[in-house]
Parts: structure tokens; sequence; C-alpha cells
């Protein structure tokens, strides 16, 4: 049986990201690392499959710098030996795409340094794998990754900070206007 | 006495009127009193728009049919919902829409501004409420001035309008307590017309016989206050001409209004209203409060469930609308409670009386309505008065004003039965407390005797 | 009884023995004195100490610690953690009562309109901070120490729960493992941005506050949700009072501006914006809509010259939150004071003798933010090999030469302030007459002149000092003072018997605006014309007189040339503002080095 990690392991793991995963990607002409080139080689070396062509299509001029970024560390995570020994089915384009969603809503560095970040990370891609992070039911892993998923986080924020902004606004107003002087009374309530 | 601290410039207090003058000599007359604050009206050339065009709907009183909404309610409701937070989950049915009650805005006021107020328009008025808990209300200059408009209506009614204009005072505003804020003010919609909230405690004046002399002086259009700053003032007796006493605050006594009546030579009117949303209606005799605002519609609700009583049963006013768009009310519970009649075109409140009915008990065991006593006591030159009984049966009464105790007892008599047991005080009307009638009892529902 | 009494003296052994080691934890040069142990609930009451176990004062740098409590929430063996706890108050945060008051500052902006939560947030944030620093750095197991507590607590404020989550954030606890079983995904995602803030700013945790006050506010914006959160959580309390019964720190009447940077919704951040630099901004996608985040500048309400003051009543409200013993008066003084300094005439140099010489007198705790030139190394190297501000640091305390010499006396001063309905409260708002007056008072009182201040609002009422006074602070009290009655300044008042037959020459100096006409054209109770008074006091005096107007020299012609003719000096002021020239200029002509005319 195959042994998962924890996810503390592999958060450590992520911590560890060399830098060359987190060189700018070339976009139009500009950057330092290829991502396309770089996710096909991760996928030579899981497939086992030194001099097969590349699988994966990025269209790298299309895509976000901070998406292209993440799509690197992700290439990273892979390395780490559990990602050998499973199956790789999940392992396609649909995976790539999906990191569209999440990454422009975090500064790139902060998947490697912010504690929860890693965490989002690392339970997203157990979770795409299909495993359940060891020590952990698949009921808590779903709820610990709910928790830390910027997404639905983002989302939660978007339907209450507008209101509460105004909440905020309102309540500052009476507790100034309630020492300065009203209007002219004219009957008695 | 809370005071602001925080106070404005003339010139923002009335950012229209050029010429302060007027202002400038109410609050320098040698018989002036010592004002110890400002205030003004805040109206811009837009807000004033908005109160004349309130003006003209005010005076066209056009109020619902009987048995129907009135015309402006699907478009406020919509507004409500689109607009005020509290509203949002609101369904769209007026009928499926649940009452509110004053606690509920009380802890979070913000809820039912609308999104469309600029909260710099954002006037505060603390209301410590003579029920319930003390709460903020939000307003804007807008519907504050639309008071004189809705004012306007009510005196238009018995052909009397209001002259306004630089040199004339309007509308004073009469109180008679330990201390107030008091002002010598202006109103820009009645072209710079005075403005005056005056304390009839001497200690406010730098001679008491100021008071007379400078009511005397600028004799204002119109009188406002509560019964027992009217009795005080009655016996002062100055020599005033007035267009019209208004009095709210506290019901007032049909013997009362009578004296007033007859010594100022002028319609005294008593208004029910609100702080939540000013005035309700009008009484120009005993019992009966013609509506005044086709913008605030009212209904009568179940003391405990949110529907309508049928026509002419009692129930707890509950209103709806009004001008105010940081505090748009949908089905607000007022806490009083009366009964609604349309007369003619116009709907009537009767019977009207704070909170739930009390009950008191006769001498036979049976049910004595309140109602009742209310009606007794209009015959007597009370301006108040305070009824309570205990489990005993026993009947404390204190009334605030000129009557003699022996006729009081003889009425209280008459309506509890022969063998009750009756204390009666009668106090000068200068020491009364608080809301001008109060009943109290230590019986409930459960102890009439079926 | 005796059970408890056992109990309760035996924990104290232990946890006098678990000190050194908690002291070690952050730091072996921290000289922290032992905390006062309280054997019971009396005793801490007796402390200042009620709610919860524990507390700490900056002023006297102590620990209290409520042993009898520690019994009853059955923290009797977490010594360790909750000891480190407190340490941590007094070496990273607040730390010292300079940053109290900054944190309390920044807090106080994000808590607009809700600012009397402040103590309670800046505890909460503290606690955070050095609890994970506690956890996560000195491996200490902070999360027991809560679990034990939370185990029976009711958890039932939003506030509470949020606080809650957070730590299980920080520390990947199991959810509801402190927090109860009341989340909801808002609540998470709220804990969710106040674990990362406090990681973030952990080293630089000032500028983490506003942010997490910010995060905050939603659970506290309602009375009773406030109300059921203090309750809940009193037993945590124990740095809200921290900077009580501590002198006033200075400089705070200034606004910082480099604080409101950091009065930002992180809710608003989260939903910006964050993909890298290096992305063209024609690259960005759409970002979703950004609440409207307030006018930080206008909450700031810059005020004063230069607009470089908060309003005094934000002021007084803020380091009355800071120290609730606090006087207001000796606040709002310092604060007028704070603004008039840098107007003042230098101090006399003649004869190089100052107006009375200081004697050392000993020394006192200086901590940042005290003027720097007040600091004692040596006093401070003798305290402690290693310095730590506001812990081992002294200043030195003076005490003024009572044997002055004699000098040629400068004009005294009396000066009369309208305070009637039309001026502002300078309790509340910043108030330019009341900040002249003290430029001018203070640079009288430095010439070495006795000054005579009356606030008047007439008819209705007034204020003056008792006489002519060499006190700045009762000077002061009435300049601060307010009455809002009547209309003007009442000429009556210069009737006062103290300028009845002055024994040395007196200016007169009145600041008004054009009502006193009307006031001049009444009479005086005794029946005199005030025209008339004003010119017999202006004779008494003996050195001059001057009406300061808001006002234009137009709109009173006649009666200012009437008292031009007596010999009153009539200045006018367009705009409030100029009456600080006018102070400083007024200043220097009379009470400049030799304190003279010149």
């Amino acid at each position: 049986m195959t042994e998962v990690p924890t996810i503390s392991e592999l958060i450590h793991h992520i911590k560890r990201c060399p830098a060359e995963f987190l060189a700018a990607p070339i976009r139009r002409g500009k950057g330092e690392v290829n991502s396309e080139a770089l996710v096909n080689d991760v996928l030579r070396r899981l497939l086992q499959q030194s001099t097969a062509p590349g699988k994966a299509m990025l269209t790298a001029d299309r895509r976000s710098a901070a998406e292209l970024l993440l799509i690197q560390i992700c290439c990273w995570i892979l390395t780490h030996p559990f990602f050998a020994k499973i199956d790789n089915g999940w392992f396609n384009e649909v995976f790539w795409s999906q990191l569209a969603t999440v990454a422009p809503h975090v500064k790139s560095e902060l998947w490697i340094t912010d504690e929860q970040r890693a965490e989002e990370l690392a339970r997203m891609i157990l979770k795409c794998s299909g495993y359940v992070p060891a020590g952990e039911t698949p009921d808590e892993a779903l709820d610990r990754f709910d928790a830390v998923n910027t997404v639905k986080r983002i989302k939660v924020i978007e339907e209450t900070a507008a209101a509460e902004e105004r909440a905020k606004l309102l309540r500052r107003q009476m507790a100034e206007q309630r020492a300065r002087e009203a209007a002219n009374v004219y009957g008695r309530e | 006495m809370m005071k602001p601290v925080a106070v404005l410039s003339d010139n923002e207090r009335f950012p229209l009127l050029e010429d302060l003058g007027f202002l400038k000599e109410l609050r320098q007359d040698s018989s002036a009193p010592i004002f110890n604050f400002g205030s003004g009206d805040r109206l811009t050339s837009e807000k004033l728009e908005q109160v004349n065009a309130y003006a003209g709907r005010a005076r066209a009183q056009q109020f619902w049919q009987k048995d129907s909404l009135p015309d402006w309610m699907p478009e406020f409701l919509c507004w409500c919902r689109a607009t005020v937070p509290a509203y949002r989950s609101y369904q769209p049915e007026f009928l499926q829409m649940p009452s509110l009650r004053r606690e509920q805005i009380a802890g979070r006021p913000w809820k039912y501004v609308s999104d469309e107020c600029d909260p710099d328009d954002m006037l505060v008025y603390n209301t410590s409420g003579s029920t319930g808990a003390p709460m903020d209300v939000m307003f804007d200059a807008v519907s504050q001035a639309c008071w004189i408009a809705q004012l306007e209506a009510i005196l238009a009614a018995d052909g009397i309008s209001l002259e306004g204009g630089a040199g004339r005072v309007s509308i004073c505003l009469v109180c008679n307590q330990e201390s107030t804020l008091t002002y010598a003010s202006l109103s820009t919609y009645l072209r710079g017309a005075g403005i005056l909230k005056i304390n009839l405690n001497p200690a406010d004046w730098r001679k008491p016989e100021d008071r007379i002399d400078y009511l005397q002086k600028y004799d204002p259009e119109i009188l406002t206050g509560d019964p027992f700053t009217f009795l005080t003032l009655a016996e002062m007796k100055p020599q005033i001409k007035p267009k019209a006493l208004v009095s709210s605050a506290m019901t007032l006594q049909e013997g009362l209004r009578r004296r007033l009546e007859k010594q100022f030579g002028c319609p005294v009117y008593d208004i029910y209203s609100l702080t939540e949303c000013r005035m309700i209606g009008v009484a120009r005799q005993a019992g009966v409060y013609r509506l005044i605002r086709p913008d605030l519609y009212v209904e009568i609700l179940h003391a405990d469930k949110d529907e309508p009583m049928p026509i002419g049963e009692r129930g707890e006013i509950t209103v709806t609308g009004g001008i105010n768009p940081f505090l748009p009310l949908i089905r607000y519970r007022t806490g009083d409670y009366g009964y609604l009649r349309h007369d003619g075109d116009v709907p009537c409140l009767y019977d009207l009386a704070g909170r739930a009915p009390v009950v008191f008990i006769g001498g036979d065991g049976s049910f004595v309505n309140n109602v009742d006593i209310s009606r007794a006591m209009c015959e007597f030159m009370l301006a108040g008065f305070k009824l309570h009984q205990g489990r005993d049966r026993k009947v404390e009464f204190v009334g605030w004003g000129s009557a003699a105790e022996e006729d009081i007892r003889n009425v209280l008599t008459q309506i509890f039965g022969s063998s009750s047991q009756l204390e009666v005080t009668i106090e000068a009307a200068a020491s009364g407390e608080g809301k001008k009638v109060s009943y109290s009892s230590e019986f409930t529902e459960a102890d009439i005797k079926k | 009884m005796a059970d408890t009494v056992v109990t309760v003296n035996r924990l104290k052994k232990n946890w006098a023995e678990a000190w050194q080691q908690a002291v070690a934890i952050w730091s072996p040069y921290v000289t922290l004195r032992e905390p006062t142990w309280c054997m019971s609930a009396q005793d801490a009451q007796l402390e200042g100490l009620t709610g919860s176990f524990a507390m700490i004062r900056l002023t006297d740098h102590r620990v209290v610690i409520d042993l009898d409590s520690v019994c009853r929430h059955r923290v009797g063996d977490c010594a360790v953690q909750i000891l480190a706890h407190e340490i941590g108050h007094h070496v990273l945060i607040p730390a010292n009562r300079y940053d109290n008051v900054g944190l309390f500052r920044r807090m106080r902006l994000a808590l607009a309109g809700i600012e009397d939560r402040t103590p309670l947030v800046a505890n909460l944030y503290s606690d955070l901070v050095i609890n994970d620093t506690l956890q996560r750095i000195h491996q200490l197991d902070m999360a027991s120490v809560y679990r034990k507590i939370q185990q029976n607590a009711k958890i039932e404020s939003t506030l509470h729960i949020w606080y809650m989550r957070t730590y299980e954030y920080l520390w990947g606890l199991p959810r509801g493992d402190l927090s109860g079983g009341k989340q909801t995904a808002q609540l998470d995602a709220d804990a969710s941005l106040a674990a990362s803030l406090i990681r973030s700013y952990a080293r630089n945790w000032l500028d983490g506050a506003g942010r997490f006050a910010m995060l905050a506010y939603p659970y506290l914006i309602e009375d009773a949700q406030h109300n059921k959160a203090r309750q809940e959580l009193a037993r945590y309390l124990d740095a809200e009072k921290s900077g009580a019964g501590a002198e006033v720190v200075g400089g705070m009447a200034e606004i910082d501006e480099s604080i409101l940077d950091g009065i930002v919704d992180p809710r608003a951040e989260a939903l910006g914006k964050s993909s890298d630099s290096s992305d063209n901004a024609a690259d960005d996608e759409k970002t979703g809509r950004r609440p409207e985040i307030s006018d930080m500048r206008s909450l700031q309400g810059g005020t004063g010259p230069q607009k470089r003051y908060s309003e005094p009543g934000t002021y007084i409200d803020m380091m009355r939150q800071v120290d609730p013993a606090a006087d207001e008066n000796k606040l709002i003084i310092r604060y007028y004071r704070e603004i008039a300094m840098p107007h003042l005439v230098p101090f006399p140099e003649e004869e190089s003798a100052p107006l009375a010489d200081l004697l050392p007198e000993g020394t006192d705790q200086w901590e940042p933010g005290d003027p720097v030139e007040e600091l004692d190394w040596f006093e401070t190297t003798v305290m402690s090999p290693v310095v730590v501000p506001g812990v081992t640091t002294r200043s030195r305390v003076y005490t003024q030469d009572t044997d002055t010499p004699s000098k040629a006396q400068p004009y005294n001063l009396y000066v009369g302030i309208d305070c009637s309905g039309s001026m502002r409260n300078p309790r509340y708002n910043f108030s330019w007459p009341i900040c002249a007056a003290s430029i001018i008072t203070l640079s009288a009182l430095r010439a070495g002149a006795k000054v005579m201040s009356c606030l008047s609002g007439e008819p209705g009422s007034f204020l003056e000092s008792d006489g002519f006074v060499t006190s700045e602070y009762d000077t002061m009290l009435v300049l601060t003072s307010y009455l809002g009655t009547g209309y003007a300044y009442g000429i009556p008042r210069l009737q006062t018997p103290y300028l009845d037959k002055p024994k040395s020459k007196t200016h007169l100096l009145i600041v008004s605006d054009d009502d006193i006409f009307a006031m001049l054209d009444a009479r005086a109770p005794n029946g005199e014309l005030n025209y008339d008074v004003a010119e017999k006091a202006l004779v008494r005096a003996g050195g001059g007189g001057t009406l300061v107007l808001h006002s234009r020299p137009h709109y009173s012609a006649g009666g200012v040339s009437r008292l031009e003719k007596m010999g009153w000096k009539i200045h006018y002021v367009t705009k409030e503002e100029e009456l600080v020239a006018f102070a400083r200029a007024f200043s220097r002509k009379f009470y400049d080095r030799t304190g003279k005319r010149q």
C-alpha cells in the first residue's frame, strides 16, 4: 500500500521549494523559466518516459504570471516521491487549468512562505490525486481544505464585505453626529 | 441635560440665509433668555426644494381608501427591499411582511438606513422614550423640516396659515423643565422666520418678568409644548395672540383644552407623534385623532400576531412609510393601542392609549375599561393623572392640576362601583412626572370574572 | 477552606519556581520583579485584578497573579505558559507605555464609531501575538492552557468564536477544539485572515494592529454583541488596563501620518488583486469590486496649525482609554500646551539667569516617547548593563529653586475670551481662540508675568482664575473649560476687583467677535454703559488693551472708533486660523526675552 504523507510533511516539502521554480515565467518573450517545458519535464519524470514528447500545452501568453508561477510551484510539489508512486491519470491539463481561479488572489511567494497557503496547496493537490492525508479521515480532510480554501474565502468576503463596510461607515457617522448639534426641533415627541 | 459638544457656525446652520440680523436680535434682546445652545435647519437649496415638494403633497391630504393600501405602497416596498439592508430579505407581499418592534431597530439602526443615503446628511436624535429603551433615531434635515409642512396641513384645515418671513417668530417650542437646550433659530422654509426653544424655568432668564416680556414682544404665531407646560404658561397670563397651540408628548385632557382655547382665543391641537416617524394624527376633540400624513400608512395589528385586526377593533397601532430615508418603516409597531375608522375620506384613530389595555376590576369583579376612565377625566382641569389598582382592588389616583378631590371620587365611584376603595390625591400641575396619563394594575386578563 | 489554603500555598511555591524559567524563555536579561501573588480573590481585587487570573501593569512593570482564580480555572499546572505569557506583555507587546498608546491609537482609527472597544481588541491582539510566538518559536504548549479554560466555557458570541478559531488556524487544531461548535463560513474566512495577519506582523505588530481591529469590527458593531463577548472573554483580559496610573505620554496630540497606511481592512485587501508586480497592468484580469474604504484622512480629522493635530475630544478619549484614571483637565491642558509649544517665546536669557534655577531632585522612569534629552545615561547604566527602553531607562527629575532673583517685572496679562454659543467647545473641537490664548498665556508665564484668565459667555455665565496667578495649571484650566452661553464676552467682567487697583501694570486682551458691540451698547449690572466700563478698566490697568475680533473692520465702524479713542487697539482676524499668527506676534512684542515692551 502506498504511504500517503501527512499534511505537515507536504507543507515542509513546499517550503523548501528551490529558487529556480520561483523565477519569472517566460511570457511574451520576457522572463526566465519556460513553464510549459517545466511541466513536461516533471510529467516525463513521473511517467518515467524521459524522451516522450511534451504532453501539456500551456500557451503561456494567455495565462497570468501569477498562474504560471503557481503552476511552477506545483511542479516542485510533484517532485515529492509520493507522487511517483501513485497513479497519474489525474495529472492532465484539467489540473493545470484549475489553478487559474485561485492564483490571482494570492501573492505568489505566499504559497511557500505562508503556512496557511502552503497547507491549502498541499491539500488541494492531495485532493486532486484522490488521497487523504495520513492521520485524517476523509471528512476531516475535506473540512480542513474548506477552512483554508482561498476561493471559498473570497466568495464569502465578497458576499459580506460591502454591507459590512456600509454598516461601519454609518456606525462611525452616528457616533460623530451624536456629539453634534442636530437641527431645529419644532415640537415635542 | 445632554448637551452636544460639537457646535456649528451660524453659516453652517443656515446655508441659504444671507441676513442673520433677526437671529442676532432674538439672541441679544434685553429680555431674551440665557440661551444655552444654537441650532439651525441646515437646509441647502436642494433640500429646501424637497421640503417644498413634500409640502405640496401634505397639503393635498389624499389618503388611502378604506380597505386598500396607499398608491405609493408598492413602489415604497420595492425601494425598501432594494436599498435597505434590514428589508432585503423580505417577501414582496406587504401582508406577508413581518412587523417590527422598537428593540429590533435600537440594536442595529444602521441596518434600516437606505443605501441611497449620504452619511453626511445624517442627523442623530437620542430618544429616551416613555416606553422602552433609549434609541438613537437617525434622520435628515429634510424630514426634520417637513414637520412644519405637516403642521401647515393641520392648520389649513381650519383656515389658518403661517406668515413667516424675517422679523416674525413663527414657532416657539415652550418647555418647563429643570434644564433643557434652549436656542433662538430661524426657518429657511418659512423664509427666515424666527424659531424659538425656551424654558419657562425662571433660572433660564435674567429676570422672571422677562419670560412674559419676551413672549409678548415676539408674539409667536404658534406655540408648541406639552400639556403641563401649557398649564404653567396659562397661569402666567401672557398677553399674546397665537394662531394655535400645538400640544404633544402626552394626551391633552379636554378640560385643559377648553381652558387654553378660551384664554388664548385659538384652536388647541393635540398631536399624536413618535420620534421614530414624527406626527401621526391630530385631535381637535377628545378621543379622535385624525390622521394627517398620507405618506404614513397606519394599520391596526393584533398584539401578538402579525395580523390586521378587523375594522373597528382595538389593536396595536402600526405604521409604514414616512419620509425619512434614514429610517423607512415597514410595519413598525408603535407600542400604542387604538382602533381605526374612516371618517369620510380620512382615517381616524380612536381610543388611543399607550401599551396594551390595563386590566382594572370593578367592585363586582367585572372588567373596567380604562378608556372609560380617560373619557370621564376629560371633564376635569387636569394636566394628567396616574391611576393604579392593587391586588386588594384598592384604587389609587393622583391627578395634577386643579380639580376637587370629591368630584373625582364621585366619578371613580360610578365607574368602579360603590363598594370600591378609593384614594384620590390632587397635586399642583408642575409636580407631574413622566407621561401624562398612566394606568397600572396588578390584575391580568385572567382575573376578569366571566 | 483549609484545603484551599494549602493548595494555594503549594501553588505559590510552584509558580514562584516557574517564574525564572518563564523569564528565561524570553531573555535572561529581562529584569522583572517576581509577580505579586494574590492568595485570594479579595487580595486580587485590591490590586485591581478582577475577571481574569492574571494582569500586567506597565506603570510599575508588574505581573499580578490571582492564585485562587488559577485554582478555580484548573490551570495550576500551566505556570510556565501563563507566566511566560504575562512576561510577553512586558517584553513583546505592548511592552511599554509608548507603544501601548501607539497600539490604541491605531486600533481606535480602525474602530471608528466603536472606539470604546479598543482595550478589548488590543488585549486580544496582544495575546494572539504573544501566544503564537510562545507556541511556535519557543515550543511552549499554549494550546493546552486554552483547551483547559475553554472546556466548560460559554462560546456564544461571534467575537469569541472568531478569536478562538484563529488559534485553531494558527496551530493547526481541529475545528471546534477551542472555538466550540458554532462556526460559519464567514467566521472561518475572518479567522483565516486573522491567522495570516498574526504571522505576517508578529515582528512589526504595531503595523498589523489596525488591520486586526478592522477584522474584529463586524463582531463588535452591536452593543449587545460587544457586551456578550466581554462577558465570555473576561477571564482572558489581562492587559486592558496595563497603562493605568502612568504619567501622560507626550507627543500624542500630533497626528502620525505614517500609521494611516495600516488602517486597512484585510478583507478589502483579500479582494484586491494580489498578483505579482511583474505582471503588466494591462494583463490583469478585472479585479473584484473592492469595498469602499473610508477616507482615513478624514477619520484622523487633522486640525489646528497645519492640520497636524488630532481633535482634542479624540485625544482625551484615547488617553483616558489607555489610563482610565487620567485626569481630563490635565489631559486637555497637555493637549493645548503641546500645540502651543512651538509658538512660545524662548525662555528669557537676560543675565543668563533662568526664571528659576533647576536643581536635580532624583530620577524617574524614562520611557520611549519621553524627550531624549531627559534620559539620564549614567543612572540608566547603574540600573542595568543591558538597556531595555522603558524598563531600565531613567530620567533625571528637577525641581525649581524657589529663590528666584528679583528682576524687572513684565506687564501682567488679563485674557478675556468670548465663550458664548458661537464658540466651539475646546475640549471637543480644536479651538483657535484657546490655542492663541494658550500661546500668549504660556509665553507670559515664561517671561515671569502673572496672568488672569476669564471665559465669559454672557448674558449667562463666566469662569475666571482666582486673580492674577503664576500657575500654568490654574490659568490653563480656565481657558480650556467651556460655557457656551449668551452671545459675547461680558464687558462687566472688567469690573473685577482684581483690576480695580492692580499692583503692576496690566495689559487687557479680549478675544471676541462682532457681537461684542451689542454687549458694549448694553449696560452693566450697576447701570453703567459697558463702553464706559471698558474705558475705565483700560485706564486702571495701565498697560494698554487689545481687542481681537473675528470680524471685518467695516461691520461696526462707529463702535471701533469709539474704542480706539479710549486707547484700545483693535486687531481683526477674518479667519480664526489667523489667531495663531496674532498670538505669536503679540507674545513676541510683550514677552520676548526681556519681558518688557519693545
